[in-house]
């Protein structure tokens, strides 16, 4: 206890006291301007990590809720779509029934030919189905149509160089086609130089995997599947990194591939939304090859060949099994998506919850200290209003 | 035996000790707010005795002295205190500057613009072929880029402002240094003949103070009243008459910053003794505390860099080919930038895992957000030619192991590099190496401290640097960041508090010296009245001797009277 008052020690004391208030009034009515307990990381760290944590899961569930909207999206229109062909998969079925009787005869089979060309069509037409201009049963080659109106037979595509490579000779292919679906095969340098001594890895999905590194290029290198690359050396070596494709195309109407389209729905959960017509609509993956097998019946109407109707009622019947069972697929996944999104809406509103009980400031609270303050601020200003009253100055006269 | 000669001198003596002390006391009221000054008391003392005995009975008054009411321990406490104060206030101050731009309290932090580019590659991933979403990544990536560039410029700002401010701090303390040499000079003068120079010791006491605000000091004070002042080193920096000046040296080991010196001694680095004030603030804001909020920024940065460039890499861009680097390579915040070819053409982008233009490689790209950072290596140190020695630093934990060495080689040419496993480490790969880095792969068995031998053909001078995946499970790239922000907001939430316990603690010191030392005005108008009082009433003895006088003179005269 100080017992001797200095004027000095009066004047410090109420000047101290007036900061230190001064000072905790700001602090609340800062809070209560922006209506947040914390303002900047200092006012409390371990809660500014834990909002930190919070926004930015946050800001990656808002990612992940898009992508599912995205991907539900795409599911309702490969869902309408199959439920189209299966309609007319239906009606093609009652017909071939029809048709299989003794009672029709080779002119109802001839305008039943016909007509079945049309829905055949149709069939094409849904099997091309657009989300936001992409190809929805295309696989990953979603820029182009995926079925052809035509049969196609088993080919080796054109061996192209990437534009950006080094090289500058030439790359050919060659070779029959022996693949039951169609690839891209990639052929990337490793090391690079003359081709004798340049090194190579070749890729059999596209540059997804690859295969251990060989050398020399000098010779035609076979890709697998019966493809083989021949290169002829130009002005300039080949460098690291110079990459050559080729594609392999089965035989039959598809064009697309067998890769998945794939967005992540949450942390490390790749979700494919993609259904590829070679698993809907081609045998390649132990199915029924709809668009074969709608043409052999055509012929079969066409020939009037009641035994080749009645074999293809048998695969009918398996094709339309085939479209219901990825039409339920379909709805599995979007029930997948369905729980998830539930999921991720709860634990977002979970998050703003908690993001708001650290951060928002308690206003009720807040402007009852608020009060508290003033009244301490007015008592200080009062004190320093009276202090140079009181001195014995005034009492001696 | 008395005579009215000697009670005469008596209120004689009353009359001249009064004014003396009114005088002080006028001194006192004039000084009341002038800082430092410590109030001066009159002591009044007898002259000659009253003794029965000696049959002495008069006795006189003078002023003894002039007493300066001084606590020498408390004002040596308040000394040490303005080191903490100025220290801190430094501290404080470019803490306060770094929380401001690093605020990721609102939502336009560099940590939500991390979260804006990894939902910018998940757009992509979405739609590989839009245009609009390679433009967009691009744009968020350059903002990233800058974002970076931007908190690490200022980041540097506050480092050369700390830096700038040592040189003209130590002008100041040369300055006050010289003075109190000067000082010093004087109080002997002046006391050598038994006067106190009070005034001057006063000015002393705050020159010190000043120094002290803006360095940690310790003091001796000599028997001759001469104040030596020294260093935590024990180098004065006053001694006697004699001051030394403290100077500035450029190190070329510290981005050439200022290393403190004395100006007759530049091969003695101080930096080390200088722990307190204002100085020492400065310099642990200059060489430990932004340089571990560097060690973070850069850290984040790189990872970040090298983990998008090796995954942009295993891509494929829109014309089928292999991806090159997303960003320029760099190691620190500062240099970050994308690439100019991705600017340029945003078709560039690796966004397809294969040739067929999916959007497999941006969703991988996007989910690096989850990846962890790199273990850190801590050093690499060339052991002779050909061959360097590295350590794993603790942040690698989950790595060490207590196996054998391992040693790389590298052959012939320059992107040949080869692991020589001795050790049987089986976990271990190399996952890319080129002529300056090295890749390993461990599979995170073992416990202890794992060390790495390098060797192979290359120069001492060559930098290697290796960096260690898969990744050190501590944190994430976002999470490490983040870590920076808790941790700079821990730093001024602590400096804060610190500031403010300094503070009461120097109220408290300074209340106490002014209880003790300071000027109380109503003290001085009741001494005042005393002196004033004492003095009336030897100026009354005065008159009482006079008519005394008078009645003497006239008693020749009695029986003309009577």
């Amino acid at each position: 206890m100080i017992s001797r008052v200095s004027d000095n020690i009066k004047y410090l004391t109420i000047v101290n006291n007036l900061f230190s208030v001064q000072s905790q009034y700001n602090t609340i009515s800062e809070k209560l301007a922006s209506q947040k307990e914390i303002n900047r990381p200092s006012d409390d760290p371990l809660a500014t990590s834990r909002i930190m944590d919070y926004s930015s899961t946050r800001a990656g569930i808002s990612k992940y809720k898009s992508n599912m909207d995205q991907s539900s999206g795409w599911l309702d229109i490969t869902e309408s779509a199959l439920n189209g062909v299966a309609d007319i998969l239906g009606n093609i079925h009652e017909m071939a029934i029809a048709q299989s009787s003794a009672t029709a005869s080779a002119d109802t089979r001839q305008i039943a030919a016909t007509s079945l060309q049309p829905l055949i069509d149709q069939i094409r037409s849904l099997a091309n189905s657009q989300y936001k201009g992409d190809y929805i049963f295309a696989g990953t080659k979603i820029q182009a149509e995926p079925f052809s109106s035509s049969v196609g037979a088993a080919t080796v595509g054109t061996a192209t160089a990437a534009e950006g490579n080094r090289f500058n000779g030439t790359v050919t292919s060659s070779g029959a086609y022996t693949g039951t679906t169609n690839k891209a095969y990639v052929v990337k340098i490793v090391t690079g130089g003359t081709l004798a001594a340049s090194t190579y890895r070749i890729s059999s999905d596209g540059g997804k995997t690859w295969g251990a590194t060989a050398a020399d290029l000098s010779a035609p290198i076979a890709l697998g599947d019966g493809i083989q690359l021949t290169f002829a050396a130009g002005t300039e070596d080949l460098a690291a990194n110079d990459v050559f494709y080729v594609q392999g195309q089965a035989a039959g109407y598809y064009r697309g591939n067998g890769e998945n389209l794939s967005v992540d729905i949450y942390k490390n959960t790749p979700f494919a939304y993609n259904l590829t017509g070679q698993e809907v609509f081609t045998s390649a993956d132990g199915g029924v090859d709809i668009f074969d097998m709608l043409n052999s019946l055509k012929t079969a109407l066409e020939t009037n060949n009641v035994s080749g109707i009645q074999a293809q009622l048998d695969n009918l019947g398996r094709a339309q099994d085939q479209i219901a069972n990825f039409t339920a697929e379909c709805g599995t996944r979007q029930n997948r998506l369905d729980i998830a999104k539930t999921n991720l809406t709860q634990l977002d509103g979970r998050l703003e919850d908690l993001t708001s009980s650290i951060q928002d400031a308690d206003v009720a609270a807040l402007v009852t200290q608020l009060t508290n303050k003033q009244i301490a601020l007015q008592a200080s200003y009062e004190l320093a209003a009276n202090i140079s009253r009181m001195t014995i100055l005034d009492f001696l006269k | 035996m008395s005579d009215i000669n000697q009670i005469l001198q008596t209120a004689r003596m009353a009359i001249l000790s009064e004014l003396s002390a009114i005088n002080t006391s006028g001194s006192n009221i004039a000084n009341v707010n002038t800082p430092g000054y410590s109030r001066v008391l009159p002591i009044f003392a007898t002259q000659g005795s009253v003794s029965a005995q000696s049959n002495r009975d008069q006795a006189g008054v003078q002023i003894a002295g002039l007493e300066r009411i001084y606590d020498k321990y408390l004002e040596n406490q308040i000394v040490e205190q303005q080191s903490n104060i100025g220290y801190e206030d430094v501290r404080k101050e470019a803490l306060d500057r770094i929380e401001t731009f690093l605020n990721e309290s609102s939502t336009d932090g560099l940590s939500a613009m991390l979260d804006k580019f990894w939902g910018a590659w998940n757009d992509l991933a979405a739609n590989p072929s839009g245009s609009a979403e390679r433009n967009a990544l691009v744009t968020v990536s350059q903002s990233l880029a800058a974002m970076f560039q931007q908190d690490a410029g200022q980041l540097l700002q506050v480092q050369k402002d700390a830096d700038t401010s040592i040189a003209s701090a130590l002008d100041q303390i040369n300055g006050y240094a010289a003075t109190i040499a000067e000082y010093n000079q004087q109080i002997t003068a002046l006391e050598v003949n038994g006067g106190t120079a009070n005034t001057v010791r006063d000015n002393r006491d705050e020159l010190l103070k000043k120094i002290s605000e803006l360095v940690n000091v310790q003091t001796v004070e000599e028997s001759n009243g001469q104040l030596n002042v020294y260093l935590s080193n024990g180098k004065p920096l006053v001694m006697g008459s004699s001051s030394y000046n403290l100077t500035t040296q450029a190190n070329p080991d510290n981005s050439n910053y200022a290393d403190i010196v004395f100006d007759y001694d530049r091969s003695d680095v101080l930096n080390d003794f200088i722990t307190g004030g204002k100085v020492g603030g400065y310099l642990d804001i200059r060489d430990v505390t932004s340089v571990e909020y560097f060690s973070y920024l850069d850290a984040v940065a790189a990872n970040l860099v090298n983990k998008v460039n090796s995954q942009h890499r295993l891509g494929f861009d829109s014309y089928k080919n292999l991806g090159g680097d997303f960003f320029v390579p760099a190691t620190k915040a500062k240099d970050m930038e994308i690439s100019s070819a991705i600017v340029n053409d945003p078709s560039k982008i690796a966004a397809s895992a294969t040739v067929n233009g999916d959007g497999d490689n941006a969703r991988t790209l996007s989910a690096v957000k989850n990846d962890y950072m790199y273990a850190k290596v801590d050093s690499i140190t060339p052991s002779g030619a050909g061959s360097a020695t590295a350590s794993i630093n603790t942040q690698a934990s989950a790595y060490k192991s207590t196996l054998n060495p391992i040693v790389l080689t590298r052959g012939a040419t320059a992107a040949d590099w080869a692991v020589t496993d001795d050790g049987g480490y089986t976990g271990l790969s190399v996952v890319s190496a080129d002529a300056g880095r090295v890749i390993l792969s461990l599979d995170g068995s073992g416990g202890s401290d794992l060390t790495l031998y390098l060797s192979g053909a290359w120069n001492n001078a060559d930098t290697l640097s290796l960096v260690l995946t898969p990744d050190d499970r501590t944190a994430t790239l976002n999470g490490y960041f983040d870590s920076l922000v808790v941790k700079v907001g821990q730093d001024v939430s602590d400096s804060g508090r610190n500031q403010t316990r300094n503070k009461a603690i120097n109220d408290q010191l300074a209340t106490q010296r002014e209880a003790i030392s300071g000027v109380s005005i109503d003290e001085e108008m009741l001494n005042l009245m005393r002196y004033q009082m004492a003095y009336n009433a030897a100026g009354k003895l005065c008159t009482v001797l006079q008519e005394m006088v008078t009645t003497l003179l006239n008693l020749g005269n009695a029986g003309a009277t009577f």
